[in-house]
């Protein structure tokens, strides 16, 4: 009665435990370097 | 298991896991918001509120998403799922809170409405790094709002359970949104290894959970029960069952594989279907309480012979005649209603 749920449920999480790790590590790799913070601007003096 | 419609069904454990729920909430926006103040001195109020109901939203989805396997895995762990429901909602109410602070923050001092300015703010779908990333997380929150809207038994019962965890399904996709927000969102703007690698690790735990509880199904449906006499297929011995307990064996029945679940009590065994009418719950993870088979998910009860509910419910499941020859157990695959 279930089981074709259950059948789907396994499919689904084989998909991604491939895809998601994949993504993850692309869009890690994929950082790019700021600007870095000014030290002399103290943003809280204007806040 | 109602007999009539009852808009909200909370009882004396509901109320104080909600009241923990809340309170937990609040702790977490706290010390958040606290230690947000002092490592960044130049974030707004705002900016941590954003940070702090998305971490915590994230957080929350990823303790939903462990609970089905764990359960799987381990059956003490059973009353986590009783209120998993009121989690889940929990969790849509904080990823709301992050999403219309972000959209309020972000998108509601332009010349356009807010809305439309997630959309077209920021078209650069060929950049990872640049991706518009919120429009991923707005569509996570249209799910999880389907989901929060028929959480309720009311729907359960109205559109089948098979057809409600179709939808509840949804999750798996609304948690690829999520990750893929915050990968192309909040980790490419924040040089802070934290969120990175908590993020991977809460990946990996999620993912090789559901992997080790689908495994274990899997193993449970290719053990089919052993051979046949007389049509009636053999089960186990008869000491191999515990009392008022269940063992769950798979079956080629009529319509295919079914799981069943057969009981052990007072010196007799009764074979019903292992799924519960209310949620599909594993009725043969449960035990008899007060001559009752009872779901470990939510309390329904069902009698082991006749499969009906005790008065004056009405739901049934199937049963299936049940046989001693010697100690050995054994069951026939025709379900009898």
């Amino acid at each position: 009665m279930i089981q074709p749920l259950r059948r789907s449920h396994f499919w689904i999480w084989i998909g991604l435990s491939v895809l998601l790790p994949i993504f993850f590590v692309v869009g890690v790799l994929s950082r790019q370097t700021i600007t870095p913070v000014n030290p002399t601007v103290h943003w809280e003096s204007f806040k | 298991m109602s007999v009539h419609y009852q808009a909200v069904g909370w009882n004396r454990q509901k109320r104080i896991y909600d009241s923990f729920l809340a309170a937990g909430i609040v702790v977490y926006l706290a010390i958040f918001g606290g230690m947000g103040a002092v490592l960044y001195p130049t974030a707004t109020a705002e900016t941590l509120l954003i940070r702090g109901f998305g971490t915590l939203g994230l957080f929350l989805m990823h303790v939903i998403l462990c609970i089905g396997p764990l359960c799987r895995l381990d059956r003490r762990l059973l009353p986590l799922l009783y209120n998993r429901r009121h989690l889940g909602v929990a969790m849509f109410l904080v990823a709301l809170v992050h999403g219309v602070f972000s959209i309020i923050q972000f998108h509601a001092l332009g010349d356009v409405s807010p809305l439309i300015s997630l959309f077209v703010s920021n078209t650069r779908y060929d950049s990872l790094a640049q991706f518009p990333f919120q429009a991923l997380g707005f569509a996570a929150l249209l799910i999880l709002f389907v989901m929060a809207a028929t959480s309720h038994d009311f729907w359960l019962h109205n559109l089948s359970a098979p057809t409600w965890k179709r939808i509840h399904m949804l999750v798996y996709l609304a948690y690829a949104l999520v990750v893929a927000h915050v990968v192309l969102g909040a980790l490419q703007a924040d040089r802070n290894i934290v969120l990175a690698v908590l993020l991977g690790l809460g990946l990996v735990l999620v993912t090789t959970l559901h992997l080790l509880a689908g495994a274990k199904e899997k193993a449970v449906d290719r053990a089919i029960a052993g051979a046949e006499r007389d049509g009636f297929v053999e089960v186990c011995a008869m000491d191999k069952i515990p009392e008022k307990r269940a063992k769950v064996v798979s079956l080629h029945t009529e319509r295919g594989t079914e799981r069943v679940a057969v009981f052990r009590y007072d010196g007799r065994v009764s074979a019903i279907s292992n799924v519960c009418r209310h949620q599909n719950g594993p009725l043969g993870e449960g035990r008899i309480i007060d001559g009752c088979v009872t779901c470990p998910w939510h309390g329904y009860q069902y009698s082991p012979e006749s499969g009906t509910s005790p008065p004056p419910f009405t739901d049934k499941v199937p049963t299936y005649r049940t046989k001693l020859i010697g100690d050995r157990v054994l069951v026939h695959p025709a379900a009898i209603s």
